[in-house]
């Protein structure tokens, strides 16, 4: 009898020894970093640096990826074959001029722009689950946060309106406000049910890294998926970003607007040419018409109407004229 | 009568233990030092070592014509002025106060700082005065050698930096956010110590220490804090924490233990 109570002690202590361990951050973890702060930090470390071994992302990628020193690849996350991506955040150009303690955006638009991994991690507070826990951030409004709340936050760290922000790049805050009349439901969830969404998306919220790939892709905007911004025929493949949350059936059975099959299927629009896929400021359904293709009509407009349940178009597209022309129920 | 006889053996004991131990004291460290990287003597085991001298102490100490900065120091100092880590953004804020090195960091840049000659001693070993030993591997440590350091300390952890209340609950409002570690002192017999420094944070000098009584000094952190210059069979002469070094990842050892003496815990 006492053997057993003494056997249940021990195996509940254990238990409570593995559970202590399972809460510790990823790098304190010394079942995972069993270097420990050598792992990473050396009493004499390189020149400004807080006593790093070697300058980030070098320094990362000795366990994040398999390093051009040839040190085995350890974590899971093979950060360094991403980061050899065609798109990609530039860290290895930019990350040494990251400063420790820095505050971003940087403050004048002559500073150059700049990511680190630092910028999205926390190393000593990085979780496996919770990989950027501990970044600092901005909410939608602008308001400083210690620690950002989503991974959205942290974004708009360098993708809001920056001083130094390239005129191409998008302000992202803008195009997720709430107030818009429609928007990917990065802020809050969104007000459109639409009949295309995979099972379980409906109501949801998403996050930035649903379509993007912050480390790096194949595809351009640094996309999780395919997405084809120019107009060409329609396949699984080339629009395989929208269609891994909007049935690609549904789209083109014409379920959630009436005229999808002939502008997709039969005159090779792209989802682009009409929606904007962070948000729309005027329009519902998320439609903001590519400046490249889309032209202001005879009317001189180029515009989308929804009267009641019926929409329709002011614009010129490929020298198709769109009067006033009715092109479905909503 | 009594009184008088157990006043009279305690002289005794006192003489005894001081004898013992200026008897002791010298030993230990030239047993210790001899097999290190620190005997620079010929019968050195490392690479850096003079080309006839064989006197060990005579590199850091000389019982005669010392300089100021701490007795019987022989080396000659450096008048460098060095790149600290203060001058990397977010720690100006708790370094504000730091001057150059000073005291024990002092003498061990005179050498690890690359710019006064390994051998130039303010008093050579037998009669005379000041000279410099000749080294086989030339007059300085170079940036490839191991111990080298430099004089851009950017990357190194601080030194002389005063340790005192003030910087403790500075450091531990964690006001920079979440993910810093946080500062403590080293528990009372821990090998990671603080040494004596004149730096000040926040006006402030470090910690009044009066150990041993009559040797009153404030507290912060040296180079000695972790490293002891004697200590011989460890990594990198660190005091605490060598841990198994891990040829997969090329660092010379864990030595989470000698950080966790000061920093436990995150910012959370």
């Amino acid at each position: 009898m006492k053997r057993k109570i003494f056997l249940a002690v021990f195996v509940l202590s254990q238990l409570f020894v593995l559970k202590a361990y399972s809460e510790l951050a990823s790098h304190n973890d010394k079942f995972k970093v069993n270097n420990g702060c050598s792992a990473c930090h050396s009493g004499h470390g390189k020149k400004r640096t807080p006593m790093l071994r070697n300058t980030v992302p070098v320094l990362c990628y000795a366990c994040h990826g398999a390093n051009p020193e040839g040190a085995l690849t350890l974590a899971s996350q093979d950060v360094y074959f991403a980061m050899r991506k065609r798109y990609r955040h530039p860290v290895d150009e930019t990350a040494r001029r990251h400063k420790t303690g820095e505050t971003l955006p940087e403050k004048s638009p002559a500073d150059p722009r700049h990511v680190s991994c630092l910028d999205c991690h926390s190393p000593h507070i990085s979780e496996k689950n919770d990989p950027t826990r501990g970044a600092s951030g901005y909410t939608i409004s602008g308001m400083k946060q210690m620690e950002a709340q989503k991974i959205s936050d942290i974004c708009y760290k360098c993708h809001a309106e920056n001083p130094n922000k390239p005129f191409a790049s998008p302000d992202t805050s803008l195009d997720f406000n709430p107030v818009n009349a429609s928007y990917h439901p990065i802020e809050r969830a969104s007000k459109e049910r639409s009949v295309s969404l995979v099972s379980g998306a409906a109501g949801a919220k998403i996050g930035c890294t649903d379509c993007h790939v912050p480390h790096g892709s194949d595809y351009e905007y640094m996309l999780r998926y395919n997405y084809r911004k120019e107009d060409g025929a329609e396949s699984l493949s080339a629009y395989e970003l929208c269609y891994s949350c909007h049935k690609r059936d549904s789209i083109l059975a014409d379920q959630s607007f009436r005229q999808h099959r002939r502008h997709i299927v039969f005159e090779g629009v792209s989802c682009k040419t009409c929606h904007n896929a962070h948000g729309s400021r005027n329009n519902s359904r998320l439609i903001e018409f590519n400046p490249a293709v889309v032209k202001p009509g005879k009317t001189g407009m180029m515009r989308y109407m929804k009267t009641g349940r019926e929409v329709s178009c002011f614009l010129n597209c490929h020298s198709a004229e769109h009067t006033g022309v009715s092109v479905g129920k909503k | 009568m009594n009184r008088q006889v157990s006043r009279e053996r305690i002289m005794w004991i006192r003489a005894l233990a001081l004898t013992g131990f200026l008897l002791f004291v010298p030993g230990v460290c030239r047993a210790g030092i001899v097999t290190t990287k620190h005997n620079l003597s010929l019968t050195g085991p490392g690479s850096i070592k003079a080309t006839i001298e064989q006197e060990i102490c005579v590199f850091c100490h000389t019982p005669h014509g010392a300089t100021t900065e701490l007795p019987l120091w022989n080396h000659q100092l450096s008048t460098q002025v060095y790149t600290l880590p203060s001058t990397l953004a977010g720690w100006p804020k708790l370094l504000t106060t730091v001057q150059k090195p000073d005291k024990a960091s002092r003498l061990c840049l005179s050498c690890h700082d690359g710019t006064v000659a390994i051998g130039l001693l303010v008093n050579m070993p037998g009669p005379g005065s000041g000279g410099k030993i000749t080294m086989q591997t030339g007059d300085f440590m170079i940036a490839t050698d191991y111990g080298y350091i430099g004089t851009d300390l950017s990357g190194s952890h601080p030194v002389s930096i005063a340790v005192n209340d003030q910087l403790i609950a500075d450091k531990n409002a964690c006001t920079t956010g979440p993910g810093a570690y946080l500062l403590q002192y080293p528990p009372d017999g821990d090998p990671v110590k603080l040494k004596p420094t004149d730096n000040k944070y926040g006006g402030n000098p470090g910690r009044s220490v009066v150990t041993p009584p009559g040797f009153a000094y404030n507290e912060g952190v040296q180079c000695t804090s972790c490293h002891d210059p004697h200590l011989a069979g460890v990594v990198d002469f660190l005091v605490k924490g060598t841990g198994t070094a891990d040829p997969t990842k090329g660092h010379p050892g864990n030595v989470s233990a000698l950080c966790d003496s000061c920093h436990q815990g995150v910012c959370p």
